[in-house]
């Protein structure tokens, strides 16, 4: 069967290093991974770029380990490792365990085995961004020259990010044992498997003799740009001598933006949200001997 | 964009244990090599986006949904599809397959054993856990799955009872 080449005009490049970049600057260019989710644009009818310049190959993008980042041990998770590679890592799960548990609840095996963390992130909507934003995590991106970093949580607030950057790291602070502290991740969606989430939300919170110390909370999954609640997180914090739960489950529910669609209203979402963030939370102080 | 930039590639991989070189578009999808390039029509095109598995083939070992791979990504790969499973017999998969009256339309047969052979390759006595995380990208709307799972778990028993009796 004769194949038309005029119906595939995108052309492709697969760089071994960044430095091999050749066309990073070219505005008709994109980055692509594993293409599991670019695929899926194209196929409900995005308009396929002219030129694209896969990340496969490129060795600074591979590798999940154990580092110093500002002379603090930190995770280092490369961009093109599949979402795969960072469910089964053991020093994720030892260290960044709900990070693990994201990747466990995206897609199913085919598409993990394929997908990367690097394009689960730049898509914006990806469900390891509440996990990774609660975990404080930190972004390096190439511009063709160097590598800068920059905070998850200051990147998504810039536009769309731009074709001319690729990211090349993730970096987790690894948070030592000397540090007490609880996490956990939910995804909520209206199926048991391959689930496409109604919110994915994160929590990490640390303790000092037994009363909160740190609360750190956020929210995706869906259409919803992630973001962290930085709002009720202070009133937590500020909580020490015992939590007023009716507002703070409205001051959660105020604190991010949500949206309603065919299926789901926004009241919905930021009560499901508010209620999963307060039992947690809850478990928690009873563990403690708080509640 | 430069006009005499090359839009075609020829691009050498296996099938099924077969070299094969094709020259082609690198964005052209692995599902439709397998099923218009190469006849192999075992391998079946339904969603179009990885959700429903119906094109799940391995691929340097992995599950993989062949409408989500691009022949610029096949490059020097290894694949295996339905069609390597049976070429003299059916395969054990199959096998209890038909004995666990595991498919009515069949459509999504080939991407389910596919699946199922992805994890036994890998699990030799997978739990229940197991084989539902494995089959979660694969969807079936006739069978309710239930007989796809008799099907696993016929499979596992006969396995448990070769390996009990030292046969592998």
């Amino acid at each position: 069967m004769k194949i038309s080449a005029d119906a595939y005009p995108t052309t492709v490049e697969m760089p071994r290093t960044l430095s091999a970049i050749h066309n990073l600057r070219n505005q008709h260019n994109r980055i692509i991974s594993g293409g599991t989710i670019l695929q899926i644009n194209w196929e409900a009818g995005v308009e396929k770029p002219e030129h694209l310049i896969s990340t496969e190959k490129l060795s600074e993008l591979k590798g999940i380990s154990e580092v110093q980042l500002d002379g603090e041990p930190a995770l280092k998770i490369g961009a093109a490792m599949t979402i795969s590679d960072c469910l089964h890592n053991i020093s994720i799960q030892k260290n960044a365990s709900i990070l693990a548990e994201a990747c466990e609840k995206i897609a199913a095996p085919a598409v993990r085995n394929r997908g990367t963390i690097g394009g689960n992130i730049c898509s914006k909507i990806g469900d390891t961004i509440p996990a990774l934003l609660v975990l404080e995590a930190q972004l390096s991106f190439y511009n063709g020259e160097q590598e800068n970093m920059i905070s998850l949580r200051e990147w998504l607030t810039k536009p769309n990010p731009p074709s001319s950057e690729l990211l090349t790291n993730i970096y987790i602070p690894i948070h030592t044992l000397n540090k007490p502290g609880s996490s956990f991740f939910r995804k909520i969606g209206r199926r048991e498997s391959f689930t496409a989430a109604i919110i994915s939300i994160a929590g990490y919170i640390e303790y000092e003799e037994n009363n909160i110390k740190t609360a750190r909370l956020a929210i995706g999954g869906g259409s919803h740009l992630p973001c962290r609640l930085s709002i009720a997180e202070k009133e937590i914090n500020k909580a020490a001598n015992g939590i007023d739960w009716s507002f703070l489950s409205q001051v959660i529910q105020d604190d991010f933006s949500s949206y309603t669609d065919p299926f789901i209203t926004v009241e919905y979402r930021k009560k499901v949200a508010a209620n999963l963030f307060i039992a947690w939370i809850k478990d928690i102080l009873k563990e403690q001997g708080k509640e | 964009m430069d006009a005499n930039k090359l839009i075609e590639k020829t691009t050498s991989f296996k099938v099924n244990g077969k070299q094969i070189e094709l020259t082609l578009p690198p964005t052209y999808r692995l599902v439709d090599i397998l099923r218009d390039s190469l006849s192999l029509t075992g391998t079946k095109v339904a969603c179009e986006v990885g959700r429903c598995g119906a094109c799940s083939v391995i691929m340097n070992g992995k599950l993989v949904n062949s409408c989500l791979i691009m022949a610029y990504q096949m490059e020097d790969a290894e694949i295996f599809t339905i069609e390597s499973l049976s070429e003299e017999r059916l395969h054990p998969i199959q096998e209890a397959f038909l004995q666990a009256g595991a498919l009515q339309c069949g459509y999504c047969t080939p991407g389910m054993i596919i699946a199922l052979k992805s994890l036994l390759d890998e699990e030799e006595q997978p739990s229940k856990e197991d084989v539902l995380t494995a089959l979660s990208g694969n969807l079936c709307r006739c069978t309710g799955y239930e007989g796809i799972l008799r099907a696993v778990d016929l499979l596992t028993k006969k396995r448990h009872e070769t390996i009990g009796e030292g046969k592998e």
